[in-house]
């Protein structure tokens, strides 16, 4: 791979301008396609990789100058101070955290102009104190994972220092003369030198600097205001205001920990840290390489740009074209931009040895594995920790993303295909194009900004294969939709299940913690359960009062990636009234089993029918799954009191369900719980039993006043 | 470390494991499971991966750190996952040799 690139946005309208941004890692020059995407999964029992090429003037024949663009990742605090700040008795002090121990510098608060500079650093076990160019070493150890107090009084040419972590204390008195201390520029989690450098990997809180002389605060910043912000206050003289860079962690827990109000809204002095990572990374600033006019007379689809150098080394970068507002098309896909973030860039094959275990197979990686692995600073997903094993909490689509691509093999996506999320949904978008159904799409993010407005005229809605991350306002639309009469395919598994939050100024970046419980990689700490961009509780939809059984009639229940199984129909499947769902499929018990996804329509990840979890009343149960192996394990909100029999060849409990559900105004819900349907629907290029059946659904979903004839 | 010991021989398991690996759906049995499951976990540095390139599995081995080279053979090399999962599985009979009795 030696061309990346984003787009700083998932959708566009007829007439608006794309902006490109593309690091041409070897200088090369590229070229540009602009491509519907038909259906991305290359494996070779798939229906075949099918694109449809657009031609714009913009990209015919002309080769762009190529150039490379740094990935730099790290997050940091910047201060911009106009006045000259001298003095010859002050106090500088800070509490801070440290979460990796590394051999090289991190530095926790510096300060330069053009020819000065002044860093504190970690290095090692030890904290340094540089100056210009003198180094001092102000204590041989401090407290790794415990807050330290540091108080560094400058008097006259002394430099007193005390150092408090947790019962110990140091003080020392050091000749150190240092005439400023405040540069133009203040930052806090790295230093700077042509670019910012040495990033601190730990928590700080409570910067403030004195003036003994004149007894003032020349500094004091408090971390606890507008936590839902990417922007820091000085309550000190000169109220100086200071920025974020890529999304440090807020939110979390200072050095105080008298109360026990375990909400940072209600209780916000205690929330009053920051934590740094040099692995943060919500918008890579790159420079606009080219822009372009999306056309007027193009459909509403899923497309993308394919920047290539030569025929091995090209990048897509997915984007969805929004319908008009004349479009007359009854269907809507639902393109799941929100999960897409949530699984950005996610390592789980090149960090996570026990991929190997869930999968029961060895790990297969390919050239998309190998650049994830030597160029970290691309960025992790929900699902990988940052390098000092604290969680990641945000996602930006300001970055390269490597697994949002057609062509992408992943690991989960069970045998044979092993697509996941973005390449797996595309087996949708080629069951449409397969029955000739005309669509439109909309994004998660359309659904965020738009609400109902934006969906409402849809007799149908189709979702992808896994929509797994959902802000209140989605789910509320979703439902909302449903209720008042649309009809919603749920073609996945897993779905509505963790609880996201939109950074309220930049929609392109998403927060998640997943509390309390759930199948997760990481939690988040204790009391730090609320999401800083927002405020809100946070983890599964199932604990925020909205499981998703209630909108789609179920919800999750077991997950494994080896082999996916067969559904079992139920006697009521047979009845008259669910004729148009089975129609021209031979009535036999058992059906689907095939597919791209491991072999089976029901598998990767699991959803059934729980009445205690509020699925409606007359959701009726088509199909269920049973014949799973013990890969597949019951999921941990599902396992109140741990006992024998956990996995899927004993656990009755551990099944998809097909289920169908008509409410009064005749909206519903047809859900098939299973992420690995969708690879069924696309076996043997659409002509099969489970494609049929999705089809009759749809069909009847956009043509029926009402779908089944009673409630 | 392990908990448990294995009851049949490596070469009984050997051979079990050849035959199901191939099955569309494979379905070891309980004590093959067993086994495999050690041989599955363990910690990243050093845990054997297949890297595909050009229609081949090349045997690799994931590195300590992020940002380190995948360690790749250029030698070793299989034309299908059968084969590498077999290979592998030897491999890992060898190294796991305190597991029998």
């Amino acid at each position: 791979m030696n061309i990346i690139g984003y787009l700083d946005k998932f959708s566009y309208k007829s007439g608006e301008i794309v902006n490109c941004k593309v690091s041409s890692i070897l200088n090369k020059d590229y070229k540009v396609e602009f491509l519907q995407i038909i259906q991305g999964d290359v494996h070779p029992k798939a229906p075949g990789y099918k694109v449809k090429k657009i031609k714009l003037n913009c990209f015919n024949k002309k080769v762009f100058k190529g150039r490379k663009q740094n990935l730099r990742s790290g997050s940091y605090a910047k201060i911009n101070i106009k006045n000259k700040i001298t003095t010859n008795c002050l106090t500088l002090s800070f509490n801070f955290f440290p979460t990796l121990i590394k051999d090289e510098a991190q530095v926790i608060f510096s300060s330069n102009d053009k020819k000065n500079n002044i860093k504190i650093y970690t290095k090692k076990n030890s904290l340094y104190l540089q100056y210009q160019n003198s180094i001092l070493l102000l204590s041989e150890s401090f407290g790794f994972f415990n807050w330290n107090y540091l108080k560094l009084k400058f008097h006259k040419n002394y430099l007193y220092t005390y150092l408090k972590f947790a019962d110990k204390e140091f003080k020392t008195k050091n000749k150190f003369s240092i005439w400023q201390i405040l540069y133009n520029h203040i930052y806090f989690g790295c230093s700077f030198k042509q670019e910012t450098q040495q990033f601190f990997n730990g928590k700080l809180s409570g910067v403030k600097i004195i003036d003994h002389s004149k007894n003032t605060k020349l500094l004091d910043f408090d971390f606890s205001i507008k936590i839902d912000s990417q922007s820091i206050f000085d309550l000190g003289k000169n109220k100086f205001i200071g920025k974020l860079f890529n999304h440090p962690t807020r939110g979390i827990k200072g050095p105080k920990n008298s109360l026990d109000i375990r909400d940072w809204t209600k209780n916000p002095e205690e929330y009053d840290a920051i934590h740094f990572h040099e692995d943060d990374i919500t918008d890579a600033k790159w420079k606009t390489d080219f822009s372009f006019k999306v056309p007027n007379n193009i459909k509403s689809a899923v497309y993308c740009l394919r920047l290539y150098t030569d025929i091995h080394n090209e990048f897509f970068i997915p984007l969805v074209i929004l319908p008009k507002s004349n479009s007359k098309n009854k269907v809507a896909f639902l393109f799941p931009s929100v999960s897409y973030l949530a699984y950005a860039n996610n390592r789980i094959g090149i960090d996570v040895p026990e991929t190997e275990l869930v999968t029961n197979r060895l790990i297969e990686i390919n050239d998309h594995d190998l650049f994830m692995q030597e160029n970290p600073s691309l960025g992790y997903s929900f699902y990988d920790v940052h390098n000092d094993n604290s969680g990641v909490y945000y996602s930006s689509r300001k970055r390269p993303i490597i697994d949002f691509q057609p062509k992408f093999i992943a690991k989960l996506g069970g045998k044979d295909s092993n697509v996941w999320q973005f390449n797996a949904d595309t087996h949708i978008l080629g069951w449409f194009n397969h029955f000739k159904q005309d669509y439109d799409v909309i994004t998660d993010h359309d659904l965020q900004k738009h609400g109902l407005s934006i969906i409402k005229k849809y007799k149908a809605i189709v979702t992808g294969t896994h929509p797994e991350y959902y802000s209140l306002k989605m789910l509320d639309t979703l439902q909302s939709y449903i209720n008042k009469g649309g009809r919603l395919m749920y073609l996945g598994g897993n779905g509505f299940y963790w609880r996201i939050s939109f950074d309220k100024n930049d929609h392109s970046i998403i927060e998640c913690r997943k509390s309390e419980g759930g199948i997760r990689a990481h939690p988040p700490k204790s009391g730090e359960y609320h999401a800083s961009t927002t405020g809100e509780y946070t983890g599964l939809w199932r604990n925020n009062n909205r499981p998703p059984n209630l909108l789609v009639g179920v919800g999750m229940v077991s997950q494994g990636f080896d082999y996916s199984a067969s559904y079992h129909r139920t006697k009521l499947s047979f009845d008259k009234k669910f004729e148009f769902i089975f129609k021209h499929i031979p009535k036999k018990k058992k059906f689907g089993n095939f597919g791209l996804s491991g072999h089976g329509a029901a598998g990767l990840e699991l959803d059934s029918i729980n009445y205690l979890l509020g699925t409606p009343e007359n959701t009726h149960l088509l199909a269920y799954s049973k014949d799973h192996s013990d890969i597949y394990l019951l999921a941990p909100e599902e396992m109140l009191d741990p006992a024998p029999g956990l996995g899927g060849t004993e656990n009755e409990k551990i099944q998809s369900n097909v289920v169908i559900h008509q409410n009064k105004n005749f909206g519903g819900f047809f859900s098939v719980g299973s992420i690995a349907w969708a690879g069924s629907m696309a076996w043997n290029k659409y002509n099969n039993e489970i494609s049929k059946i999705t089809f009759n659904v749809l069909k009847s979903f956009i043509s029926k006043k009402k779908f089944l004839p009673e409630n | 470390m392990t908990r448990f010991l294995i009851t049949q021989s490596p070469k009984t398991l050997l051979n079990e494991f050849k035959i199901k690996i191939k099955e569309k759906k494979f379905k070891p049995s309980l004590e093959l499971q067993r086994l495999l499951n050690k041989f599955r976990s363990g910690k990243k540095e050093g845990k054997y991966i297949l890297y595909k390139k050009y229609g081949k599995f090349f045997l690799g081995q994931l590195p300590k750190n992020r940002g380190e080279k995948i360690i790749i053979s250029n030698e070793l090399f299989f034309s299908n996952l059968v084969e590498a999962e077999i290979f592998v599985f030897k491999k890992r009979l060898n190294e796991h040799n305190r597991l029998f009795r």
